[in-house]
């Protein structure tokens, strides 16, 4: 019966490869220049949307080399990283190790820092030696040369990004922290918004370096933004790995509502704000015991809160909040067209971070151009080749290059041509600097009837200061 | 009548004084076999097809049985077995109806001692049950209807008209559906019904058929104890009947209370470990108590046509510890009433036929229904869900040329307005501003739940017999439009198709091609379902989901031929090769850590079924396998290369030997089965868990023994008893079928079940 079954199950298969390239799906015959992505489908920032973009922007590119008549293909090979930062390490080292992947897409600050350490750590064997792109990253230590932590020379290397591995699509949290900041002050009475003669702010925030990162800017923006005399600010960390189903978050919205200063360690003032930077699926949670206790002190969202998983697992109680994020879209014929394509392909409008995952995709893909331009076979193109090409796709004096398949067939001329680039991405113009950061447009939203709605924009681009667009 | 209420008075006496033995019940579905047992109840017999004339009562045959009373060993009566499902409710032979039907029989129920549709289902060919001990769900053919399925893929009726629990689309399936004492044969047809039935006559159909006493009064009353690692269960079931030549009435009921606790997880998951704490707890306090009613009562006369009315009473009232989020804590029940009532009326003419029914249907969760999280006392969370169903239909059928033409014209609605699933929170600690006792309701109060449902539909249906010199050429041809609306989401007209063609070579050798197209609309709670239930593993509303293609009716287009042979007089065989095709199929797709329905594509698949009975004297074997392949044509990493999927879920492979031997000189008939199901894939979500690597879990055999007495009249020929025990999975085979959430559901094990009952 096993045999029979087999036997069965080959003629199937033969039947249907022989049937493949008649029905025009040669292109899977031709040899592929393998991507990771390493991106978060399960666990507290799931977004199984994001591996979906990815594959979008390997999918434009691959109709691009076949309109171009190029002879090889891009291969998306994706895993799911959980936001577990030893689970993307492992998973990446997989993934370059046995599926010969090039580059890396991954999501958040703790899984970058994760799989960015191991080209610092004492095991000269792990490292990647491929480049990692990271679009969900925003903690301010990140690719930051000023970073400090003496107590581990290995993070702070990391950080420091001392060999330039690491590039991200996704503006830290400073410039935001600044919007938000200007959020409360701008709710009335200098931020007083209660009128007990003090303005008080409160942060929550998970501790790693996603949360911990945010809540230390939020600090030094209500310290500088807010007028004399200084605001009370308190600060609360949560365990960035726990049950939310379990975890009495009610016993934290105690806290964070309640009189007590850090301070000054008494009870002296109710909080006039609480602004949380944690995971999605816990702000979700929080937001939940926040509404069905009965809670009314204003919460300010930040970016996580606007990932959509948040938003469905509570949309009865989350009408109402409010946040800063980055844009979803820049506005611009980038973000027009990814729109388009999602909708069309998909059949699904573009959530947070999509347009910052296209582009880390497509930026990559774009570098294996470059760097494999010379090569007899561009399949053989290195990870190093490709960080070296990461730095060459910006290039202002270059031909603007935009999203979707025609784009990139336009860019593969201009490549081989031996012309500058400029790529203009969909989630803003995501020119590297010197630290491989970039910078976007932050938006001030709302929910309302059940739906993220967009109201101002802030321009973090032009200025840090972010002004009102 | 006062003569009968004496004889009503002396039989009870007789009865209670003679119902000495005991026996019970598991409560779950059984790994037991589609075995062919049949231990024909001379008191009763089946009602007419719904537009054929009531059938003149039987002579019931007296003890001592000098033959088997076994359908078993009567071929000729498997072969030309009459179902009513695949036209619509007019007879017709089982090989040359326009489906696979498959039939399981009163007897062939009683006698291995099932006590749920869900214990039939589970030994169907091409259907597998997951049992989650509360809501089992069904899949058909390679294709589950996923996360919480129960019976979405599958229309579940009750002599024609549909009883489920609408806004999940799923019908009870266990003891809380009908009393099984009433029912006189289920029919299983598979393929594509919606040109029969409209909306969710997807992949199967089920037509439960129920049967009506003998003439004067009838008393049944069993009782029943279990047995399941040690807990103890018992039921208990009783019906009256009383029938004359123009009238008929039917009363049942059946209560069981089964104990199922003491249930562990296997570490199935590639990513668990043991010494997760999940997997060293037990299921405690799995208690279920399903309760289910049922009445019947009719009037018949050659002028006026025949009314009847039925109306059942479903309470499903379960232990719920293997839901997600309250997996194994120990805080969960699960309290559904269901209530349907059918009024309907047929009238035949020499050349046609008027049908009218109305329906009437209720059912709500009640407030026993309450939900714990694992390891969180704070909270208990009511789901909160209802409906009101009315439903009504008129059918013309018209015979211009007797055989040589049929056509039946129709149309039938339904409305109903239903509560989509939102939960209340109670709190059972002081928190924030809240109280213990405290609740909330978590729903946002610009949301109204409610939603006005209406399903309309015009079929027609054609058979005929064309040509004189062929009489064995049978055609029949359906065709259905459907318009549907759920609350604010309506969907464009729906077609629907089938059509036949079957022919008889000889008595004994019948062939048939069908081909069709059904479709299956998404229940209230998939569009507009709220979240609520703790803080993941929700199932949400897609209407309400951001970032997700709004959801519509999936497609399923097939073809099948099949073909049924009797040889030498001793063996039966029966088979058919199938392909289908699913299209928009709405699988559970996750977003965050919750999970939402959205339509993800196209599969395809090719399957073989094939089933044989042998008799020979007093001995007879039967089985039937299996076998299917799944053709998925998904996207691959590098482009759109058709690929071999393996289905998830359901098993590529199953099958069942069943032999019996039947010792009429001492009343005693012998069953022994047999079933080997292969692998099944993980699920969606456990599959997202692996790393989006799907996992199989391995190849499972279960090994049953049923004894039970047969012929037995001790008190005339009007009477009889029977006295079973069935050891169910011998060898205490653990197993799981494939779960939600990173585990995978434990199956119950060895059971043992005894049953006493008596007819007079």
């Amino acid at each position: 019966m096993k045999k029979a079954t087999k036997w069965v199950k080959r003629c199937l298969t033969g039947l249907l490869m022989l049937s493949a390239p008649a029905c025009g799906d040669a292109d899977a015959l031709l040899p592929t220049i393998p991507i990771a992505s390493v991106l978060d489908s399960t666990g507290n920032l799931a977004t199984p949307n994001w591996t979906i973009t990815a594959q979008l922007a390997v999918t434009d590119a691959n109709a691009g080399l076949k309109k171009a008549g190029r002879s090889f293909r891009f291969k998306l090979l994706s895993a799911d990283s959980t936001n577990t930062p030893a689970l993307a390490i492992s998973r990446s080292l997989d993934l370059v190790r046995n599926g010969g992947a090039r580059a890396i897409i991954t999501d958040s600050s703790q899984d970058d820092i994760a799989v960015h350490s191991t080209f610092y750590d004492n095991d000269p064997g792990n490292d990647l030696n491929v480049p990692i792109v990271c679009m969900a990253c925003t903690s301010p230590a990140i690719n930051n040369p000023n970073a400090v932590n003496p107590a581990d020379p290995v993070n702070q290397a990391t950080l420091r990004n001392q060999l330039g591995w690491n590039f991200r699509t996704v503006m830290d949290t400073f410039p935001q922290s600044r919007v938000l900041v200007n959020l409360w002050l701008a709710k009335g009475n200098q931020g007083d918004i209660n009128g007990d003669g003090q303005a008080k702010f409160v942060i929550y925030a998970s501790d790693e370096a996603f949360g911990r990162g945010f809540a230390g800017v939020l600090q030094t923006s209500a310290k500088a933004l807010h007028p004399s005399p200084p605001p009370i600010i308190n600060t609360y960390l949560h365990s960035p790995v726990l049950d939310p189903n379990i975890y009495f978050w009610g016993g934290d919205i105690a806290k964070l509502i309640s009189a007590y200063s850090q301070e000054t360690k008494q009870e002296d003032f109710f909080p006039d704000v609480i602004a949380e930077a944690t995971f999605p699926q816990y702000a979700a949670a929080l937001v939940k015991s926040f509404v069905t206790g009965g809670a009314s002190v204003l919460l300010l969202h930040t970016h996580a809160a606007r990932l959509p998983s948040a938003l469905n697992s509570i949309g009865w109680a989350i009408d109402g909040q409010e946040g800063t994020s980055h844009v979803l879209l820049d506005g611009s014929a980038s973000g027009d067209v990814l729109q388009q394509e999602m909708l069309a392909t998909v059949g699904i409008q573009p959530v947070f971070l999509d347009a910052h995952t296209y582009d880390a995709t497509m930026l990559v893909l774009l570098a294996s151009i470059v760097a494999g331009r010379d090569l007899p076979d561009p399949t053989q193109v290195t990870g190093a080749a490709i960080r070296e090409a990461l730095g060459k796709l910006n290039d202002p004096s270059g031909t603007v290059v935009r999203t979707g398949p025609t784009e990139f067939e336009k860019a593969l001329g201009l490549i081989a041509a031996g012309q500058p680039i400029n790529y203009e991405g969909a989630s803003g113009p995501v020119d590297f600097d010197a630290n491989h950061n970039v910078r976007n447009q932050i938006v001030h939203w709302r929910v309302e009837d059940q739906q993220f709605v967009d109201f101002e924009r802030y321009d973090c681009i032009s200025s840090p200061l972010c002004p009102k667009l | 009548m006062p003569d009968h209420f004496a004889w009503l008075l002396r039989k009870a006496r007789l009865g209670l004084i003679g119902l000495g033995a005991v026996t019970g019940f598991s409560g779950t579905v059984p790994f037991a076999l589609a075995a062919q047992v049949a231990v024909p109840d001379p008191e009763f017999e089946p009602p007419p097809a719904a537009s054929a004339p009531v059938a003149p009562p039987v002579a019931p045959p007296v003890s001592p049985p000098t033959t088997s009373e076994l359908d078993l060993f009567r071929l000729e009566a498997a072969l030309n077995e009459i179902v009513v499902t695949a036209s619509g409710g007019s007879s017709e032979e089982k090989s040359l109806a326009s489906a696979d039907v498959f039939t399981v029989t009163h007897d062939e129920i009683r006698g291995l001692g099932w006590r749920s549709v869900a214990e039939v289902l589970a030994n169907v060919p091409g259907l597998y049950l997951i049992d989650d001990l509360t809501l089992p769900a069904v899949a058909v053919r390679g294709v589950s209807g996923g996360l919480n399925a129960g019976t979405r893929i599958v229309k579940v009726m009750i002599d024609g008209a549909v009883i489920d629990f609408r806004p999940d689309q799923t019908a009870f399936l266990g003891p809380e559906f009908i009393p099984i004492e009433v029912v006189e044969r289920i029919e299983i047809a598979k393929g594509p019904l919606s040109a029969l039935y409209g909306a969710n006559a997807f992949l199967a159909t089920v037509n439960i058929i129920t049967r009506k006493g003998p003439e004067g009064i009838s008393i049944g009353l069993g009782q029943r104890l279990s047995g399941i690692r040690g807990k103890g269960g018992f039921g208990a079931s009783a019906f009256l009947s009383y029938r004359n030549k123009r009238f008929w009435a039917m009363g049942a009921v059946s209560i069981d209370r089964i104990d199922r606790s003491d249930l562990a997880l296997e570490v199935t998951h590639p990513l668990a470990k043991a010494s997760d704490p999940i997997f060293t707890r037990t299921s405690r306090d799995d208690i279920a108590t399903p309760v289910s009613a049922y009445l019947d009562l009719g009037i018949s006369s050659e002028r006026l046509g025949t009314l009847r009315f039925q109306s059942g009473l479903q309470r499903l009232h379960s232990g719920n510890e293997f839901r997600l989020n309250a997996l194994l804590g120990h805080q969960s029940q699960v309290s559904l009433l269901n209530i349907w009532s059918s009024l309907q009326h047929d009238k035949n003419w020499n050349k046609g036929g008027i049908s009218t029914q109305i329906g009437y249907s209720y059912g709500q969760s009640d407030s026993d229904y309450s939900l714990g999280l694992t390891d969180n006392p704070r909270y208990s969370f009511h789901p909160n869900v209802d409906y009101h169903a009315v439903n009504a239909l008129v059918a013309g059928t018209y015979n211009p040329f007797q055989d040589r033409l049929s056509v039946r014209l129709g149309l039938d609605l339904e409305y109903t307005r239903a509560t989509s699933l939102y939960y209340t929170q109670t709190f059972h600690q002081a928190e924030l501003l809240r109280q213990p006792g405290d609740v909330a309701d978590l729903i946002s109060p610009s949301d109204d739940p409610h939603t006005n449902n209406y399903d309309v539909g015009v079929f027609l249906h054609l058979a005929s017999t064309p040509i004189r010199k062929l009489p064995g050429l049978r055609l029949t041809g359906d065709v259905r439009i459907d318009k549907i609306a759920i609350g604010s989401v309506s969907y464009d007209p729906q077609w629907s198709w089938r059509a036949a063609i079957a022919y008889r070579f000889t008595s004994h050798v019948n062939a048939k091609i069908f081909a069709g197209r059904a479709f299956q609309t998404p229940s209230t709670n998939l569009i507009f379902g709220h979240p609520g239930f703790g803080n993941r593993y929700n199932v949400i509303g897609n209407q309400d989901t951001s970032g997700v293609p709004r959801l519509v009716p999936q497609v399923l287009d097939s073809v099948e031929a099949a073909f049924s042979v009797g040889l030498f007089d001793h063996l039966l065989l029966d088979g058919g090769v199938y392909f289908q095709n699913l299209d928009r199929k709405i699988e559970f797709q996750q977003t965050g850590s919750d999970f939402v329905a959205t339509n993800q594509g196209r599969s395809a698949s090719v399957g073989f079924e094939l089933q044989a009975r042998f008799t020979y004297g007093r001995f007879a074997a039967s089985g039937w396998g299996s076998f299917l392949w799944n053709l998925a044509l998904a996207p691959s990493d590098t482009g759109n290369a058709p690929v071999l999927n393996p289905p998830p879920l359901y098993p590529t492979a199953m099958g069942v030997l069943a032999l019996d031997l039947d010792v009429p000189e001492a009343y005693l008939h012998i069953n022994g089965r047999g079933r080997v199901v292969g692998a099944r894939g993980s699920s969606q979500s456990n599959t997202a868990l692996n790393n989006s690597v799907p996992y199989s879990l391995p190849t499972y055999g279960t090994v049953d023994l049923t004894l039970s007495t047969t012929g037995l009249h001790p008190r005339g020929a009007d009477s009889s008893l029977t006295v079973l025990v069935s050891l169910r999975n011998i060898a205490d085979a653990r197993f799981s079928d494939p779960g939600f959430g990173g585990f995978d559901m434990p199956t119950m094990g060895r059971t043992l079940f005894l049953e006493a009952r008596e007819v007079f």
